[in-house]
């Protein structure tokens, strides 16, 4: 049995992360829905720390702020809620390293939220400070199975941004090149895409740093309880 | 009028001052609750459910006039309880004029008429009536008979002595777009007040009746419909246009706690002037100890049906400054005395 597992949704989120977390690739969006029961099952983790980047809802966050999840919710699902000592020990570890971070509610949808204007609705109906494809799955499978849980999420585009039109075509690893076809046809998407890969290096130092200093706090915590 | 000129570049250029200096958190409106004491028990206020030791206690003029300076905010905001049930509210004013801070002194009108005399008209000082509807529903809001009319009197007398005179009207869930706009059509075409402010009710859980407040979805289906009427352009509302967007869903905000600290006859209320986590001793203390990251929508349930002006125009106000087309907006609002 472990003790801890780091799930994350795609390559790209388990290649930022650092060696030592022993992340586990779940899938983005659907593909954690159909996988995270089989991971939950042949790990059999006492606890499960979901990490990886999130759209801001939040108008006040920027790239490289760290979500520490308070509620996982959907747009009509009813809202779950994380372990609460870990979260406080992640809250507290977050705190002492000066890391930028809020605790809010993370909303989970079935694909990429396009508009700044879809983001300005789903703020002012959900209150979710950010929004994923997979932290609601990832939470209901833990919590079918009796496993507590924590989502970590750092913020990669802003909540007054919109994606670039190529990014529909993004439905997890292996997408990239679609993604990237689709920008070479529409140069009217290309400084959006200029936007990402320039908040893209601090969401990934922020994602390495926060999971870092939570994985950490929380095994000290089990290596003093033990 | 609208807002004075004059007090628009002072809050500009204070705003301006805080970016050219990094302040990363500053106050732009002093809440000051002088008392807590009320001669109205509204049916939507959490303010005023303290012992009778408490709703005994008044702070001083010199307490009032260290707290503006303490905290140097440009725009003081007296609330309370009851500010005028204060028998030295006349000398906290004029203290307060003194210092060049823009004042409103929020008041549900009963006693105006009695301070009148005693005060002195300013383009510092703005007369805040607390109106929630016409008679019948300002009287159940604030429950008691009469309190309409005797407040439209004032306002009235206060007019006719060249005050500045504006209106707060919270907006509850038993009073109906239709209700909000006949209201508005009076204050401006019967009372002609210079200004109102307007704001969803915040679900206290001390208000003695939960079922007048809104949710947050309601309140914005709510204020589409107010803004929709045609006389919308007739209305002038002391906010910014990026509140009043706002409260129309029309654009997505955080709130900004530290805004409008609040000072109270404990202390300074942690965190704002909704919620009460205890008193911090200086407004120092108050900035730097609070974890106001903790604090807003999505982040604490308490946060969650709150709409109000005192966490968001704050909001508004900077990120007005911020982007030039708002701040062009802003600009004519005040020139031509009208809000998006």
């Amino acid at each position: 049995m472990t003790d801890l597992l780091v799930v994350v949704p795609t390559e790209r989120e388990h290649a930022a992360l650092t060696r030592a977390s022993g992340a586990v690739v779940c899938g983005a969006g659907s593909a954690a829905d159909a996988s995270i029961a089989e991971i939950l099952a042949a790990h059999r983790p006492s606890l499960v720390v979901l990490a990886g980047f999130a759209g801001a809802l939040d108008p006040s966050l920027s790239p490289g702020t760290t979500i520490l999840g308070r509620e996982s919710t959907t747009p009509g699902g009813e809202p779950l809620a994380p372990d609460r000592t870990a979260s406080k020990l992640i809250e507290a570890a977050l705190h002492k390293y000066n890391r930028p971070f809020v605790r809010s509610r993370l909303l989970t949808v079935a694909g990429p939220v396009m508009r700044a204007s879809e983001k300005r609705d789903l703020w002012n109906t959900h209150g979710a400070g950010g929004v994923d494809m997979e932290t609601h799955a990832v939470a209901q499978a833990c919590t079918a199975a009796g496993i507590p849980w924590v989502a970590l999420r750092v913020v990669l585009d802003t909540a007054g941004q919109s994606m670039p039109k190529g990014i529909t075509h993004w439905h997890g690893d292996g997408d990239d090149r679609g993604v990237a076809m689709a920008a070479i046809k529409r140069p009217q998407d290309w400084p959006g895409f200029v936007r990402l890969a320039l908040q893209y290096p601090k969401a990934r130092t922020a994602l390495r740093r926060s999971v870092a200093i939570a994985v950490r706090a929380l095994k000290a915590e089990v290596a003093t309880t033990n | 009028m609208g807002i004075p000129a004059s007090q628009a570049m002072t809050v500009s250029s204070y705003l301006l001052k805080q970016k050219v200096m990094r302040n990363q958190r500053y106050p732009l409106v002093l809440m000051l609750e002088p008392l807590w004491r009320c001669n109205l028990a509204c049916v939507g206020c959490g303010k005023i459910q303290h012992s009778e030791e408490i709703l005994g206690t008044y702070l001083s003029p010199a307490e009032c006039w260290e707290a503006v300076e303490e905290c140097g905010a440009p725009v003081v905001s007296i609330a309370g309880g009851e500010p005028l049930v204060h028998p030295q509210i006349d000398k906290i004013v004029a203290g307060m004029i003194e210092r060049k801070k823009y004042v409103y002194l929020c008041t549900n009108a009963i006693l105006l008429h009695r301070w009148l005399p005693k005060l002195t008209p300013s383009k510092y000082l703005s007369i805040s009536v607390h109106m929630d509807g016409m008679r019948e529903i300002h009287d159940r809001s604030v429950d008691r008979e009469g309190v309409f009319d005797t407040a439209c009197k004032a306002i009235r007398e206060a007019k006719a002595l060249g005050f500045r005179v504006s209106t707060n009207t919270t907006v509850f869930a038993n009073s109906s777009p239709e209700d909000m706009r006949e209201l508005f059509n009076f204050l401006m075409d019967d009372l002609k007040i210079d200004g109102m402010m307007v704001s969803p009710g915040y679900d206290y859980p001390k208000a003695p009746d939960q079922s007048v407040f809104l949710s947050r979805p309601q309140m914005i289906e709510t204020f589409k419909a107010i803004m929709a009427f045609p006389e919308r352009k007739n209305w002038r509302f002391f906010h910014t246009p990026m509140f009043l967007d706002f409260l129309q869903g029309k654009k997505a905000m955080q709130c900004t706690a530290w805004g409008n600290p609040t000072r109270t006859v404990m202390g300074w209320q942690k965190p704002c002037y909704l919620m009460n986590e205890g008193y911090a001793k200086s407004f120092n203390e108050l900035m730097e100890d609070t974890e106001w990251e903790r604090y807003g929508y999505g982040r604490d349930a308490r946060c969650t049906n709150c709409m109000a002006h005192c966490g968001y125009e704050a909001t508004a106000v900077s990120a007005t400054i911020a982007s030039p087309l708002e701040g062009v907006k802003a600009g004519m609002a005040t020139l031509v005395g009208r809000s998006s």
